[in-house]
């Protein structure tokens, strides 16, 4: 059984197309990057995977079940759990609360969701922590925070958008370090929305390039780097032509 | 030994207060028991029932206003329901309040999920003028229904003095005992609802309702939960009012005023914790009260106990609007240890 | 009876729209809801009512002093209150104003008393004219359906052509845009609210020819004027207009068919309706 396969998923707002026609498959245990310049339809792509957008048309099924006639939280219950672009925490609840948030999606009992949490915060790093107020803490923290809490719900696929995006290098490295955990130590497979290249060449197994609702490239991270369409669609046609060998 | 969760989580909540407020809550504990042989008049022990009446809607309203952050200015409607459940069932076929006041909760719990399945599709101000308009609505049909006297009211009939079927008595202490098992079912109850499950996807869905919903929460499944609790106290409550005034009309237990009452008090005291509508109702029933009979009785300083109250409503909303409880966090953390 | 009922519908509306229009204002410019409208409606009515017993003034002529009264109400309300409890959370916005409400419900309780006050004396109180069969014109309804319209096109004019109103426009269509443009956004809060609460006044003069004033007035209308800003669209100026016209009608002709203790209950029902299927309204943002 597949995945996770979108299939000619196409959402638009009005007259602005933001998905069209994307199809592409995700095996268990890969690592996914989609990249893409600003505007490319990454988040969109997102939120119509996760139930936050209703598809014009097409289908993205995980595990053979249709998502995009599914309300959000009836995914999550599916196996998909997401971040978002810009953290979003229970400001006025504390860390320990917030990643139990995430326990409650399958356990019923408030100690066993505490235990839970508990063991993603200690995953995570961030034990020490657990009784600080969501709003106090600086972004990297707040970022890990939402992934510990993501991963809560016990999600076999896990979607991440930018979440290195306002991370100095040495945040940013020490995320890398937990993604690769995530992945091998928990099994998840991650899909990933990036616009670091740092961060999505060393990490992804393939790379997915959207420009303007339209899937423009996919293949290996090396493959698509060289790519000319993707550096167009990156730098413009000057460098693109400059580039080619 | 596993105990069921409202135990563990009392327990657990009542061993991490700090010790003055053990202590503090020992002495009111006290006080509430014996109140009645303290030698206090009659008229005090009238406001204290009053107190732990709207006490006990207030924590109910709580559910849904506090932890739900849903505002809700309706909820005298489920107290009528409650109430004329109860009186109707016993002028019609006898029905003793025992029996009567649950099918009351139940019938308030069934409104509760008619209107609440469409309001919940509104928040903040929106929300909050639309459970006042269906609680006029309601109060309108009630008051022109025939069937249920419509506006002239309902006297429910004597039966025998003393009586715990009936629930009918010479003096009022039986009542006020009857208020106060009410009133500490409540608060255990609220205790475990902020502690369980439901409490804590609430207040996530509260403050970040998108969020919650990428975390398996299902927000409309949860807010009706909490209403038909909060729909289910004000039931109760209302049963309660029909047996202990022994009358009742749509003026006097579905008025707009009496919503508003009941969210005042949980939001003046601190929305979203346990203490704050005991606290609310600790300050404005007493005020109302005792300033009316002082006041209110002379037709020259008629208004002056309401200015007064709501004076204390205005400069609380700007000062901390998380209530007397978030006044009494920011003085006292050092000092406390208990959670609000 | 139905021609009578349009006629009274549609004036009886217009003066709704002018309650409406007060709200729709201050809910344009900075997404508040005032409880405590009810109430400002209350001062218009008592400020006609006084100067018309202290003064012998007409309440016609006394629009200005409730909209002076009004508005003086509507600042200090401003300044002292809501201005802290804008940035904070939607229970404390509530509940301020709810505080309001029953503030000055009491205030005025205590100081002009709780017996129903009428005006007794003036050019349109109780004077009618005969339309034809069956059809009476009261006056003072036709007045302040026509005082509504006047105000309606006076601030219609404010807001489209003038800078101050395209100042408010402005803030009210994005504030924090409008500060780095230069616009002084608090200032606009405060005329916002003196505005709104100046029309709501107005109402409360023309409402007193023919209205019974008393502590509590303000809540039936405040319903009525938030069944009104729903349905035209909380924000919008025309919507206000167009609304209050329907809601006039309904309420009057509802209540011609279904018995006038219904006329409130068919306005509640309209503003649930409206805001589970339309919740923008006809015109709102």
């Amino acid at each position: 059984m597949s995945f996770l396969d979108v299939s000619s998923l196409t959402k638009s707002f009005g007259g602005l197309v933001a998905n069209r026609e994307i199809t592409f498959s995700l095996n268990q245990g890969e690592i996914l990057g989609i990249i893409g310049p600003n505007g490319a339809g990454k988040t969109c792509l997102f939120n119509c995977i996760t139930g936050f957008l209703q598809v014009d048309s097409g289908s993205a099924r995980f595990l053979g079940r249709e998502m995009t006639s599914q309300p959000p939280h009836h995914i999550n219950r599916s196996g998909i759990a997401r971040t978002f672009q810009l953290v979003r925490a229970m400001r006025d609840m504390t860390v320990l609360e917030n990643v139990m948030i995430g326990a409650f999606c399958r356990l019923k009992h408030t100690d066993e969701a505490r235990e839970k949490a508990l063991e993603m915060l200690h995953f995570a790093g961030l034990s020490e922590k657990k009784d600080i107020p969501a709003r106090e803490l600086p972004i990297a923290f707040q970022k890990r925070m939402e992934l510990a809490r993501a991963l809560a719900t016990d999600p076999k696929l896990l979607m991440l958008d930018e979440v290195m995006s306002g991370l100095t290098g040495q945040e940013t490295a020490e995320a890398v370090e937990l993604l690769g955990r995530i992945h091998r130590e928990r099994q998840i497979t991650l899909l990933l929305i990036e616009h670091v290249m740092e961060v999505i060449l060393p990490l992804s197994h393939r790379v997915i390039v959207l420009d303007q609702g339209v899937k423009i490239a996919e293949g290996q991270p090396q493959e698509i780097i060289n790519n000319p369409a993707v550096i167009e669609a990156y730098l413009g046609e000057k460098y693109a032509r400059s580039h080619k060998h | 030994m596993v105990r069921p969760r409202f135990l563990r989580y009392l327990i657990r909540d009542l061993r991490s207060l700090s010790a003055p407020a053990k202590g503090v809550l020992v002495v009111v504990f006290l006080f509430l028991c014996l109140m009645p042989y303290l030698g206090l008049s009659s008229f005090f022990r009238a406001v204290m029932i009053q107190f732990l009446f709207f006490s006990f809607l207030a924590l109910g309203w709580n559910t849904i206003g506090g932890y739900g952050g849903q505002i809700d200015i309706g909820q005298a409607q489920f107290v009528a329901i409650g109430a004329y459940a109860t009186t109707m069932m016993l002028v019609w076929w006898d029905v003793p309040p025992w029996f009567s006041a649950p099918v009351g909760m139940l019938l308030a719990s069934v409104w509760c999920f008619l209107i609440g399945y469409p309001l919940f599709l509104l928040k903040g101000h929106y929300f909050a003028i639309a459970t006042i308009a269906a609680a006029l609505v309601l109060k309108d049909l009630f008051s022109n229904w025939e069937l249920i006297h419509a506006s002239r009211g309902v006297h429910l009939p004597f039966k025998q003095a003393p009586s715990l079927l009936y629930l009918q008595f010479h003096t009022n202490i039986p009542m006020y005992y009857a208020m106060l098992i009410l009133f500490l079912a409540g608060v255990i109850f609220l205790n475990w609802f902020r502690n369980d499950r439901l409490g804590y996807q609430l207040r996530a869905v509260k403050e970040n309702d998108e969020a919650a919903k990428s975390l398996g929460i299902d927000i409309r499944q949860a807010k009706l939960k909490a209403y038909a609790m909060a729909a289910s106290f004000a039931a109760l409550g209302g049963s309660f009012h029909a047996i202990y005034t022994m009358y009742i009309d749509p003026e006097a237990v579905m008025s707009t005023e009496l919503s508003m009452q009941i969210a005042l008090m949980a939001m003046l005291g601190g929305a979203a914790t346990l203490w704050g509508p005991i606290i609310g109702a600790a300050l404005l029933v007493p005020l109302d009260r005792f300033l009316g009979s002082a006041m209110g009785g002379k037709e020259s300083l008629q208004g002056l106990d309401l200015m007064l109250y709501s004076a204390i409503i205005m400069v609380v909303a700007v000062v901390e609007p998380r209530g007397i409880v978030g006044i009494l966090q920011r003085v006292g953390r050092s000092f406390r240890g208990g959670r609000p | 009876m139905l021609l009578q009922a349009i006629m009274t519908g549609i004036l009886m509306g217009l003066l709704f729209a002018l309650i409406a229009l007060g709200l729709t204002i201050i809910f344009g410019v900075m997404e508040f809801v005032n409880f405590a409208h009810g109430e400002f409606l209350l001062v218009g009515m008592l400020t006609a009512f006084y100067a018309n017993t202290l003064l012998g003034l007409d309440p016609l002529a006394s629009i200005p002093l409730s909209a002076l009264s009004a508005a003086i109400l509507g600042v200090l309300t401003y300044h002292f209150l809501v201005r802290f409890v804008i940035r904070g959370p939607m229970i404390a916005q509530l509940f301020s104003t709810f505080g309001l409400m029953l503030f000055l419900q009491n205030l005025f309780l205590y100081f002009t008393g709780s017996n129903y006050k009428m005006v007794k004396k003036g050019l349109v109180v109780g004077k009618s004219i005969r339309l034809g069969e069956g059809l009476v014109l009261d006056l003072s309804v036709l007045a302040a359906g026509l005082v509504a319209i006047v105000a309606f096109g006076l601030v219609h004019y404010l807001f489209n052509h003038t800078t101050i109103g395209m100042a408010m426009r402005a803030t009210a269509l994005d504030g924090l845009g409008a500060t780095l443009m230069g616009i002084r956004t608090e200032r606009i809060n405060y005329l916002a609210w003196g505005l709104g609460s100046a029309v709501v006044g107005v109402a409360g003069a023309v409402l007193a020819n023919f209205y019974y004033i008393y502590p509590t007035v303000g809540m039936v209308f405040v319903m009525i004027a938030f069944a009104t800003v729903a349905l035209g669209g909380f924000g919008s100026i025309g919507g206000a207009f167009a609304a209050g016209i329907l809601i006039g009608l309904i309420e009057v002709v509802g209540g011609l068919y279904l018995g006038s203790q219904f006329k409130f209950t068919i306005v509640y029902a309209t503003y649930l309706l409206v805001v589970l299927i339309r919740p923008k309204g006809l015109f709102g943002w």
